[in-house]
Parts: structure tokens; C-alpha cells; sequence
């Protein structure tokens, strides 16, 4: 027999019992021993670990107050000195997923083990994909028992150490890493096999698997060109020459702005791309306006096609970059703009 | 979004996809002469504002051999050689 670890806990106001949204912002606390959903983690536990404690606070607290919040988890953490944290499930409600997986990642970086339960499209671990385990779950409640019986599983197994299998053997959600495995059979022989299974309808599982991607509803339309207000965007890696901000050839986690207030162009002698992605050598020695139509912008702007091009322009590098980063960098780039009052944006990838 | 690679950005889920020329020079050639050069480069902004004003519910790919085009969109002279 094993001994039994230390196990903490993270849930929310509502299933701390404290109340539902109108306690949302319910500052962190820390309660001894298992509450409300933490029993059934209790119990999926056994006698190999203990529920010691249980981290408590709103959703709303917990997101947006977040330079509070993850210290005093930090605190809680070096108190109840968990082997491991159990964050949720939050199952479909974005706020409380943020939460466990913010809970979840914190943990990790202090090298403590940490499991949480979700619908696989929750915000939190769409965002936090990579730094966290998450079991699926469904999007109800009455699947807590079951939920937490897998999270009780899996957290053992990590708490422990053990190396894992594919996500999708081990029963959590896939975080975006590929490691390599040794098969007994070789390559050629799995390709035929699952060749001959999908020719005669027999179940098979691709070693490949795609990522479906999300569907984004399509912005409205632009009502009336003549007043909008246009930014451009490139993703060619675009940036003043010299590289000021060191914006990196592949796999970019940052975008940058650059101003073209009173430009018209874009001169080979002051732009260059560092994209590593395609042959930059008409953008650098040519002409960079490829990767932003500046000039044909500025024409339009003065014939009064549209009323304004926006000062500054985005750029990054999209060559590799993780659909999380990329995600996230439009999303601040989106926030600029709309802020300003920009109805369209032209985007050159590349 | 302008691209030279239309089923990428179509297949992830862009909603308004205008095709560019290539990847190295997605909004323009420098194959043509500096002319040639603009009304491409021309027609493709314009195809990018034509698709901004067109309501889609979907991934949607704009064409802009597809796209009117006036040549007086295009100023006579032009201050800066990045043309």
C-alpha cells in the first residue's frame, strides 16, 4: 500500500455553497478538509489521498482580480503543501475554467501536480491547452461523480510521477505535444492496416490527429465605406530594419505596432522582413510594400474610398505560430482597434 | 484577410479570404512593370474592401479578377520610389 498524499482542492462560490453570481467576486479563503464537490473527490480518492483543504473564491474575484487572486493561492499552496491540486470540474462555465486552469497552471510552475475537469471547448482550457491536464467533461452537473473519479485517476498517476500515455489514452484533453513513440509494429504496417479498416468500414484511430478548428461568426459587414476607419495587419513579418523589438523568424508568441502616420510608402531602406517562413527577398530588397498595401491604402484614403487608415500598423510573424498565441495576439490587436473605433482591418498573411 | 494560399485561412475559419498573387509577394508582382504592378496590388485592396461591405456566414473566397476596378483609383505619380 501506497501512502496516502496530500490533496487540495479548488472550487467556486456556487459550489462552496456561498451563493451564485451576486457572490461572485468573494474574495479567496481557505476551509479545512473536503466541501461540497470535494466529498465525491474524497471518495474518489480512497485511502490514497486526503482532501486537506479546500481553496474557495468567486469567479468573478478570481479572473479578473487575478494579481490578487494568484498570490494568495500561492499562500494557500505553501500552507496546505498539497502533492496535489484538484481544480474543479467547471464543466462548461468559462469564468470558473479560467479559474481552475489558472489554479492549475499555478501549480504546475511550483512543481506541484494538478488536475482539473472541463468541456473540452471552455475558455480555460482553450487558452490554457499547454500548461495544463484537463479531463473532458460534459456540460452538466450530474456528471460531478464520474468527472471527479476520472480527475481523482489521473491526479494520482501524475502526483506520482508516472509517465503518461497519449491524451487520448489517458483520458484528458490533448495540450499540443507530440512525442515520439516506439511502436512494435513499423509505419508501412499500421498504414495498411488502418487502409484496409477504412476500406472495409472497421473502426480505426489515426495517428494523425487533425485539430478541428473553431468556427468565428463572420464580423458584420461594413456599412458605409466612405466613413470607415481601416487599419492594416501582416503577418510577413514586417518590421522597421534592424529588428528593433527582435520579432522572431518562427513560432512568434508577439506582435508589434509600428506607426505610418505621414508615410505612403514603405521604403526597402527603413523595412525588412525577418519572417523565416518564405523568400523575404522581394520584400527586403524590392519593395515591403508587398506584405502592406500602404501605398494603394494611402491612395484610397486621399480619393476618399474610406476616411482614415489607422496610424499604426500590426505585424507578426506567422510562420509556426501556436494557434493559443496566435489567438491571443489577435485578440489584443482586435481590443486596439475597436477601442479606436476601426471598422475593417486588412490583413496580408503570408 | 489577403492571402496567396486561400484553403489555409479557408479551411481554419477565416470568413473573408481575398486571393493575393504569391507568397513572397502577396499584394503585387514585381514580375510586371510598375504599372501592371499597382492595378494588381490595386485590385486586390479593392477586393479586400469589397469584401469587408459583403454580408458572409461563412468561409468566403474573393476573387479579384471578380472585382470592378476604375484606374483613376490609381494617382498618376507617386512621391516615393516603394511603389
Amino acid at each position: 500500500m501506497g501512502t496516502t498524499i496530500r490533496v487540495v482542492h479548488y472550487i467556486n462560490q456556487f459550489f462552496a455553497g456561498i451563493g451564485g453570481e451576486e457572490h461572485a467576486y468573494h474574495p479567496l479563503e481557505v476551509r479545512d478538509g473536503p466541501i461540497g464537490p470535494g466529498r465525491a473527490l474524497q471518495q474518489a480518492l480512497g485511502d490514497q489521498g486526503t482532501v486537506v483543504g479546500t481553496i474557495v473564491a468567486g469567479d468573478n474575484y478570481f479572473v479578473e482580480e487575478q494579481e490578487e487572486a494568484l498570490p494568495k493561492t500561492r499562500e494557500a499552496f505553501d500552507q496546505l503543501k498539497p502533492d496535489l491540486v484538484v481544480a474543479g470540474p467547471a464543466f462548461e462555465a468559462g469564468r470558473y475554467g479560467l479559474a481552475c486552469a489558472l489554479v492549475c497552471k499555478l501549480a504546475g510552475e511550483q512543481d506541484i501536480a494538478a488536475v482539473t475537469g472541463m468541456e473540452p471547448e471552455n475558455v480555460g482550457v482553450l487558452t490554457y491547452r499547454g500548461d495544463i491536464f484537463a479531463v473532458p467533461t460534459g456540460i452538466s452537473t450530474s456528471e460531478l461523480a464520474s468527472a471527479m473519479a476520472k480527475m481523482a485517476a489521473l491526479g494520482l498517476k501524475l502526483s506520482r510521477g508516472d509517465v503518461l500515455g497519449a491524451a487520448l489514452e489517458e483520458g484528458y484533453i490533448p495540450r499540443g505535444f507530440r512525442h515520439p513513440v516506439i511502436k512494435e509494429q513499423l509505419g508501412y504496417e499500421r498504414a495498411v492496416e488502418m487502409l484496409i479498416a477504412r476500406a472495409t468500414d472497421k473502426p480505426f484511430i489515426s495517428e494523425v490527429q487533425v485539430k478541428s478548428y473553431e468556427s468565428i461568426a463572420p464580423a458584420p459587414p461594413v456599412e458605409s465605406m466612405s466613413d470607415a476607419k481601416i487599419a492594416l495587419v501582416t503577418s510577413g513579418g514586417l518590421v522597421p530594419r534592424g529588428n528593433p523589438d527582435r520579432l522572431v523568424s518562427g513560432h512568434a508568441t508577439d506582435c508589434f505596432k509600428y506607426s505610418i502616420d505621414g508615410l505612403d510608402a514603405l521604403s526597402v531602406d527603413d523595412w525588412e522582413s525577418v519572417h523565416g517562413g518564405f523568400n523575404t527577398t522581394f520584400i527586403n530588397t524590392v519593395n515591403p510594400n508587398y506584405v502592406l498595401p500602404l501605398p494603394r491604402g494611402r491612395e484610397l484614403e486621399k480619393q476618399g474610398v474610406f476616411k482614415k487608415l489607422y496610424p499604426n500598423f500590426f505585424a507578426t510573424t506567422g510562420n509556426g505560430t501556436a494557434v493559443t498565441d496566435a489567438r491571443r495576439m489577435g485578440a489584443e490587436i482586435a481590443e486596439e482597434l475597436v477601442e479606436a473605433g476601426v471598422n475593417g482591418v486588412l490583413l496580408v498573411a503570408t | 484577410m489577403m492571402t496567396a494560399i486561400p484553403v489555409i485561412p479557408l479551411t481554419v475559419g477565416a470568413n473573408r479570404v481575398i486571393r493575393g498573387v504569391r507568397v513572397p509577394h502577396v499584394v503585387g508582382d514585381p514580375s510586371l512593370s510598375v504599372e501592371k504592378d499597382r492595378e494588381t496590388a490595386m485590385r486586390i485592396v479593392l477586393t479586400a474592401l469589397r469584401a469587408l461591405q459583403t454580408p458572409v456566414d461563412e468561409p468566403t473566397l474573393f476573387e479579384p479578377a471578380e472585382t470592378p476596378f476604375d484606374p483613376s483609383l490609381i494617382l498618376a505619380k507617386e512621391a516615393t520610389r516603394a511603389a
